[in-house]
C-alpha cells in the first residue's frame, strides 16, 4: 500500500513538473551543411505540424549546422550546443525534445554522453527531457563504407571520391564501432543516456512506380534508396540497416506499427510528413 | 606535425596504496570519515605496463579549460563493460582500381554469386590540372564469358543522376547482373569514350554470396608498434579456405597507406603495427585493410576488408596513487602533454543490508599542464544520498581519457 501510495504521489509531481515546464523541441538535421534545414532538410509541413504537439507551438528552433564534420568538432556539436543553449535561455525553456533525423542523432549523442568535454553540454543535458532519434544512424551503415572505398591519398595524385566528408567517414561501420565503444552511451554494455532516447525505425523502401506511396517526398529518392538496399540487410530504410538505427536507446516503434497504411517510411521519407509520422509524433510531445 | 619529446618513465607494477600527498582538504575530510565509520578505502588495483611517455604539443583546437564533473546513477542490474573487446569485420565484396583505357578494352571480374552488383565510381583529383572523370553511362556496360558477349546481361542500371539523388554515390553508376548469368569470370567493357587517364573505383557487391572474408583484431585501441594477432580468412558455407593469399595495409588518417608484414602461425597472423606518430586530425582513425585472393574448386574469390581502430598517444597515466574520500577520489597523475583529461569511475556504496552496490558512474574532467598532479574525481553526494548508499565508499573500472586527443589512456 505504502509503495502504490509512493507511486501515485511521484506520478502526481511528475505531472505537476510537466505540466509547470516550458516545453520546447529542436528539430535536428543529419549529415550536411545545413543553413536554412527548415526548407532544404526538413519541411515547413512537417515541423509546423509536429509543433502543434508543444503547449504553447511558438517554442521551436531549427539547428542549422556543419554535419559533414565529425560530431565532436566545433562546427557539428559546438554549433549545435550553441544554438541550443541560445533557444534555452531566450524561451527559458525547462523541458526540452530534440527531434533528430539520421547522423543527427549522433551529433545528440556526443553531447548527451561526454558530459565533462564542454562546459556548454551540462545544461543542455540537465534540460533535456527526451531525443525522438529518426532513423539515428548509431551504428553506421556499410554505404558510408562504400562511399569511401578507395579514398587513399596517393601522394602526387590525390585522386578521390565525392562526399568523402569526416561525417560519411564517420559512419562507417567499424569507426562507429569504436565510437560506440569509447565515446559513446547508449549502446549495449555501455553506460545509458542521462535522457530518453528512443528511435523511429524505417525498414522498407517503397518504389513500386504505380504506387502512390513511393511518390510521398520524392519519387526520385525512392529509386535510389531501393538500389542502395543491395549494401543493407534485408531490413532497412534504404540507407541505414535497422539494426543500426536500433543500436542506441531504445525502440519507440518500427515504421509499419504505427504508420497510417502500414507503411515503410524509407530514409528520406522519415524527415518528412509521410503516412501520419507528424501527427504520431506531435501525440507524443 | 607536433613536436614530440620522449620521457622514459620507470614500469610500474602499481598496488593498491594510499596517498602520502593528498591535499589539505581531503585529508580533513578523509579524518572525520575516519572517525565515523573504517579507515580510508582506496581504488583497487589499476593495470600499468611498461609504459614511456610522450610530451606532445598542446591542442591547437579549441578546447574546454574549466573543470567539469557529472554523476549518474546506474541501473540496479547494470550490464556495464569498460573491457577491450575484439572486433570482427565481414565482407562479401571486393573493389579495384582502373583507368578509362582498362574500362574501354575490358577488366576481368570474378563473380561468386548470381544477380551480383557492379558499381563503377569516377574519381575527382585534388590536383586541378587532371580531368575530371566522366560518369559512366550504363547503357553502354557490356559482359562478356570467355568470347561470348552476353544479351541482356544486367536486371537493374541505375544512373549517376539516380545514384546522385541518395548523396552518397558521387558520379556513380551500377548494373546489377541477371540470376541467369551466373557466376566465374567475366569481362566487362565499357563502350563510352573514356579518357585514358580517368581512374575509376569498380566494387562489386555480392550479397548473400557463401563466401565471406573475415577479419577479426583483438581490439580498435591500439599503440603504435604494438604486435598485435589477427584472424583472416574467406569461408564457405562449409568453413574456413585454404591457400587464400592476404595483403594488408594500413591507412593513416592522412590518408598514407604504410605497408605491413605478417607472420602467419597455426591460422592466425602476427602483424607488429609501424611507427605511427600523432597527429592532427584528432578523433579521426587509422584502418587495416586487407585484400584475399582465394580459389574454392576452380572458383575464383576476391575479397576486400577493413576494420578502424584508434592509435592512443601515451600522453599520461595514473601512477595508481588513489585515495577515496566521501565527496570524491583523488587520483595522481603523470601528465607529459598539457591538454585536457578526464577520469571516470564507478562509484559503490554500501546499501542496507550492508554489501557493496554499484551506484554511480562519475567523471570529472581538467585542463592539466605537465608534471605529477593530484586530481579530483567528484562523486555526486545527492546523488548517493538518494541511491541511499553509505561510506566506506569504492571505485572500479577506473579510467583515464585524454579529451584534447581523444585518446583512451588507460583502464
Amino acid at each position: 500500500m505504502k509503495k502504490i501510495m509512493t507511486a501515485i504521489v511521484l506520478s502526481s509531481f511528475a505531472l505537476m513538473a510537466s505540466a509547470s515546464a516550458n516545453q520546447g523541441i529542436a528539430f535536428i538535421h543529419g549529415t550536411g551543411q545545413q543553413s536554412d534545414a527548415y526548407n532544404d532538410y526538413w519541411s515547413g509541413d512537417f515541423v509546423n505540424s509536429v509543433r502543434q504537439g508543444l503547449p504553447n507551438s511558438s517554442k521551436y528552433t531549427v539547428i542549422n549546422c556543419d554535419f559533414d564534420q565529425f560530431m565532436w568538432a566545433e562546427a557539428a556539436a559546438g554549433c549545435l550546443a550553441n544554438q541550443l543553449n541560445s533557444f534555452i535561455a531566450n524561451e527559458n525553456i525547462t523541458s526540452l525534445v530534440l527531434l533528430t533525423h539520421s547522423n543527427g542523432g549522433n551529433v545528440v549523442r556526443w553531447i548527451l554522453s561526454n558530459p565533462t568535454y564542454d562546459s556548454r553540454y551540462p545544461g543542455i543535458i540537465n534540460t533535456t527531457s527526451k531525443v525522438i532519434a529518426l532513423a539515428p544512424s548509431s551504428l553506421g551503415t556499410p554505404l558510408a563504407d562504400a562511399a569511401t572505398q578507395g579514398n587513399i591519398f596517393e601522394s602526387t595524385l590525390g585522386w578521390l571520391l565525392g562526399y568523402n566528408s569526416d561525417a560519411v567517414k564517420q559512419q562507417q561501420v567499424s569507426w562507429m564501432a569504436y565510437y560506440n565503444d569509447n565515446w559513446l552511451s547508449g549502446t549495449s554494455g555501455r553506460p545509458t543516456l542521462p535522457s530518453t532516447f528512443k528511435a523511429v525505425v524505417g525498414s522498407d523502401v517503397d518504389s513500386a512506380i504505380w504506387d502512390s506511396d513511393s511518390y510521398c517526398g520524392g519519387y526520385q529518392y525512392q529509386v535510389a534508396l531501393e538500389t542502395t538496399q543491395n549494401w543493407l540487410d534485408s531490413c532497412s530504410d534504404g540507407f541505414l540497416e535497422c539494426s543500426s538505427q536500433s543500436g542506441a536507446g531504445t525502440v519507440w516503434f518500427k515504421d509499419k506499427e504505427k504508420t497510417q497504411g502500414s507503411e515503410p517510411l524509407s530514409h528520406h521519407q522519415s524527415r518528412r510528413d509521410c503516412f501520419n509520422l507528424d501527427t504520431i509524433i506531435r501525440n507524443d510531445i | 606535425m607536433n613536436k614530440i619529446k620522449k620521457i622514459s618513465l620507470l614500469s610500474a607494477c602499481i598496488s593498491m596504496s594510499i596517498s602520502t600527498s593528498i591535499n589539505a582538504s581531503t585529508l580533513s575530510l578523509s579524518d572525520s570519515f575516519a572517525a565515523k565509520t573504517t579507515p580510508l578505502i582506496a581504488a583497487k588495483r589499476i593495470k600499468t605496463n611498461n609504459t614511456e611517455l610522450v610530451a606532445i604539443s598542446a591542442p591547437h583546437h579549441k578546447i574546454e579549460k574549466k573543470s567539469l564533473h557529472f554523476s549518474q546513477p546506474l541501473a540496479q542490474a547494470s550490464t556495464l563493460s569498460f573491457a577491450v573487446k575484439p572486433y570482427t569485420s565481414i565482407s562479401d565484396e571486393y573493389w579495384l582500381e582502373v583507368t578509362g583505357k582498362q574500362l574501354n578494352s575490358g577488366i576481368a571480374l570474378a563473380i561468386t554469386k548470381p544477380g551480383a552488383l557492379i558499381r563503377l565510381s569516377g574519381k575527382a583529383s585534388k590536383n586541378p590540372a587532371h580531368v575530371k572523370s566522366i560518369a559512366i553511362d550504363p547503357e553502354k556496360i557490356e559482359l562478356s564469358k570467355g568470347k561470348q558477349k552476353l544479351d541482356k546481361a544486367f536486371s537493374q542500371k541505375v544512373s549517376q543522376e539516380q545514384f546522385a539523388t541518395a548523396n552518397i554515390f558521387p558520379n556513380s553508376s551500377a548494373v546489377k547482373l541477371e540470376q541467369r548469368v551466373g557466376r566465374g569470370e567475366f569481362k566487362l567493357k565499357v563502350n563510352q569514350a573514356l579518357n585514358s587517364e580517368e581512374r575509376y573505383l569498380v566494387n562489386v557487391k555480392e550479397k548473400g554470396s557463401e563466401h565471406k572474408l573475415t577479419l577479426s583484431i583483438p581490439s580498435q585501441t591500439l599503440v603504435a608498434k604494438q604486435h598485435i594477432t589477427l584472424d583472416m580468412s574467406i569461408n564457405n558455407s562449409k568453413g574456413k579456405l585454404t591457400n587464400i593469399k592476404h595483403k594488408v595495409h594500413i591507412k593513416t588518417p592522412a590518408g598514407d597507406i604504410l605497408p605491413v608484414n605478417y607472420r602467419e602461425l597455426n591460422g592466425k597472423y602476427n602483424i607488429k603495427l609501424p611507427e605511427m606518430s600523432a597527429h592532427e586530425k584528432y578523433g579521426e582513425l587509422y584502418e587495416l585493410h586487407i585484400a584475399s585472393q582465394g580459389n574454392d574448386n576452380g572458383l575464383k574469390i576476391n575479397r576486400n576488408g577493413k576494420v578502424a581502430f584508434a592509435i592512443a598517444t601515451p600522453t599520461a597515466k595514473m601512477t595508481g596513487k588513489t585515495v577515496v574520500n566521501l565527496t570524491h577520489a583523488t587520483v595522481e597523475l603523470d601528465i607529459a602533454s598539457e591538454g585536457r583529461y578526464e577520469l571516470s569511475a564507478i562509484v559503490s556504496g554500501t546499501n542496507k543490508q550492508g554489501k557493496a552496490q554499484q551506484v554511480m558512474l562519475s567523471r570529472s574532467a581538467h585542463y592539466l599542464q605537465p608534471g605529477q598532479q593530484q586530481v579530483n574525481l567528484n562523486f555526486d553526494t545527492k546523488l548517493l544520498k538518494i541511491l541511499q548508499v553509505h561510506p566506506p565508499f569504492q571505485l572500479s573500472e577506473l579510467r583515464l581519457v585524454d579529451q584534447s586527443r581523444m585518446a583512451l589512456l588507460q583502464q
